[in-house]
């Protein structure tokens, strides 16, 4: 029973909605509208897990002192002191919850983001080598998209912008749509293996 | 000579920091101009919007990123709204990210006060609701359903200038910009099947991924990174929409002699690697 009530709710509804969406007629349009509020519910639900998860995960941390339980302090006291804001001074444009929002989250988000550049920086200094022709190919395309992207680029030769612009539009697109089809061709094969029921370790590896 | 080339392959990285500093805040600080070639793929956006018309049907400008990609998609969202209120676009401002939510807030309600634009009237900025393509989905048979109060707790219904607005037919594109795969939803979910026009605003580095959805027409045009920003900044001000480039533009050039100086450490890298292993072999 546990096992093949879920497997039938599968079933019925991923082919439901494959026939679903080919048929656009009004109770196909109105079966969808009903099971678009379904899901929105079931995506709150799903929010109120996540964050249970997520706090009993540094909870645990902390109870059993395991390395770095320190910053799983920090985190939850900081979910708790930003909901006691929203929940006392409101969300709204001036209140403290968004001033926090503003002055202390955002400019931290950004400076970690920022941090990025200075390793990516290094790590390109450390990274391209010519050590093979694979390697020299890389290393030329990186060199005239970074040259291309910029306007010493074009001052320097009118030809690197449009060569950049070529090799993002030509070997870039190629390499994305061959990366894209994969993994299109890999979804529709795991879904396909799901509503069928040959795949199940979405209901705990039974 | 050769020992001191060898040691341009093994340089120290807070060597290779002070020098990104430098070359990030100098031009900062000196604003230097620079002209841009703009692409095609930001000429197609730019030109899909200033092809909709004035007081017709409005731009869907969803702020789909959080803090950390403000600094590259912020310049882009400021460029996109001087555009349309310049041209008299109206525009509906929405989030599917939490922390985006207030940020589109924050810009839309800056730019409009440029421009003199009124909140319900010229523009609507949505609550957040969370939900994701379940929102975008559901924009597609009712935009009311979807979102029924703006930030303001403002209901659909007293909002003008959503009077004629019902689903995705009445709204002339959606621009999402995303610091992540967003564009990429709401071309599935809006663009395929509800045949909207999509297009996006992307970080440089997630910029790549949409070419192939810009060859098939899938989205209309893409802003990429803080060039992008720029580019459309340049655009604007050269169509006289607007007077001058705006913070993208004054970014780029840092962003252009940041480059120029990593190229140059990578062809001191390989000078430097060449020559450890002429010595190495000599040994």
């Amino acid at each position: 029973m546990k096992k093949n009530i879920p497997l039938a709710i599968v079933f019925i509804l991923g082919i439901g909605f494959i026939i679903q969406f080919f048929i656009p007629s009004r109770p196909s349009q109105s079966i969808f509208n009903t099971m678009v509020e379904w899901d929105l519910i079931l995506y709150v639900f799903a929010s109120i897990i996540a964050v249970d998860s997520l706090i009993r995960h540094h909870v645990i941390k902390i109870s059993r002192k395991t390395k770095g339980w320190g910053y799983s302090t920090v985190y939850l006291g900081a979910v708790v002191f930003m909901v006691l804001a929203a929940v006392f001074s409101g969300t709204r444009e001036d209140s403290f919850y968004m001033k926090v929002f503003y002055y202390t989250l955002a400019p931290m988000q950004s400076t970690m983001f920022a941090i990025l550049a200075f390793y990516m920086a290094s790590a390109s200094y450390r990274a391209f080598r010519a050590k093979s022709l694979e390697a020299t190919l890389l290393l030329i395309s990186a060199f005239i998209v970074m040259i291309g992207l910029i306007p010493q680029g074009a001052a320097i030769w009118s030809g690197f912008p449009k060569l950049s612009e070529w090799l993002m539009q030509v070997p870039n697109m190629a390499a994305k749509r061959g990366i894209t089809f994969g993994i299109g061709l890999g979804a529709t094969a795991t879904s396909l293996k799901i509503i069928l029921g040959i795949e199940r370790n979405w209901m705990g590896g039974h | 000579m050769l020992k001191l080339l060898s040691k341009f392959g093994k340089l120290d990285r807070r060597l290779v920091f002070a020098l990104l500093i430098a070359t990030i805040l100098i031009p900062l600080l000196f604003s230097v101009k620079s002209h841009f070639y703009v692409d095609a793929a930001t000429k197609g956006l730019y030109d899909y919007i200033d092809n909709i018309e004035p007081n017709g049907r409005p731009l869907l400008l969803s702020f789909d990123y959080d803090p950390q990609v403000a600094a590259e998609l912020d310049p882009m969202a400021r460029a996109v709204l001087r555009h349309c209120f310049a041209k008299g676009i109206k525009v509906i401002g929405m989030s599917l990210q939490p922390q985006g939510d207030a940020i589109g807030e924050g810009i839309i309600t800056q730019v409009s006060r440029e421009f003199g634009k009124k909140p319900g009237i010229d523009y609507t900025y949505f609550d957040f609701r969370p939900g994701g393509y379940i929102i975008m989905l559901q924009m597609g048979t009712s935009v009311k359903q979807a979102l029924p109060l703006d930030y303001y707790q403002v209901p659909y219904d007293s909002l003008p200038m959503m009077h004629n607005i019902h689903n995705y037919g009445d709204i002339a594109m959606v621009l999402s910009l995303a610091g992540s795969t967003w564009p990429y939803s709401w071309i599935i979910f809006a663009g395929t099947k509800f045949k909207v026009k999509i297009g996006a605003g992307q970080t440089a580095v997630m910029a790549p991924d949409n070419y192939p959805f810009l060859q098939t027409g899938q989205l209309v045009g893409q802003l990429g990174g803080m060039k992008g920003g720029a580019e459309y900044e340049q655009l604007i001000v050269e169509a006289g929409y607007y007077k001058k480039p705006g913070v993208a533009s004054k970014a780029m050039s840092a962003i252009a002699y940041s480059h120029i100086l990593i190229i140059l450490l990578i062809v001191l890298g390989n000078i430097g690697y060449f020559v450890s292993r002429q010595l190495e072999g000599s040994k």
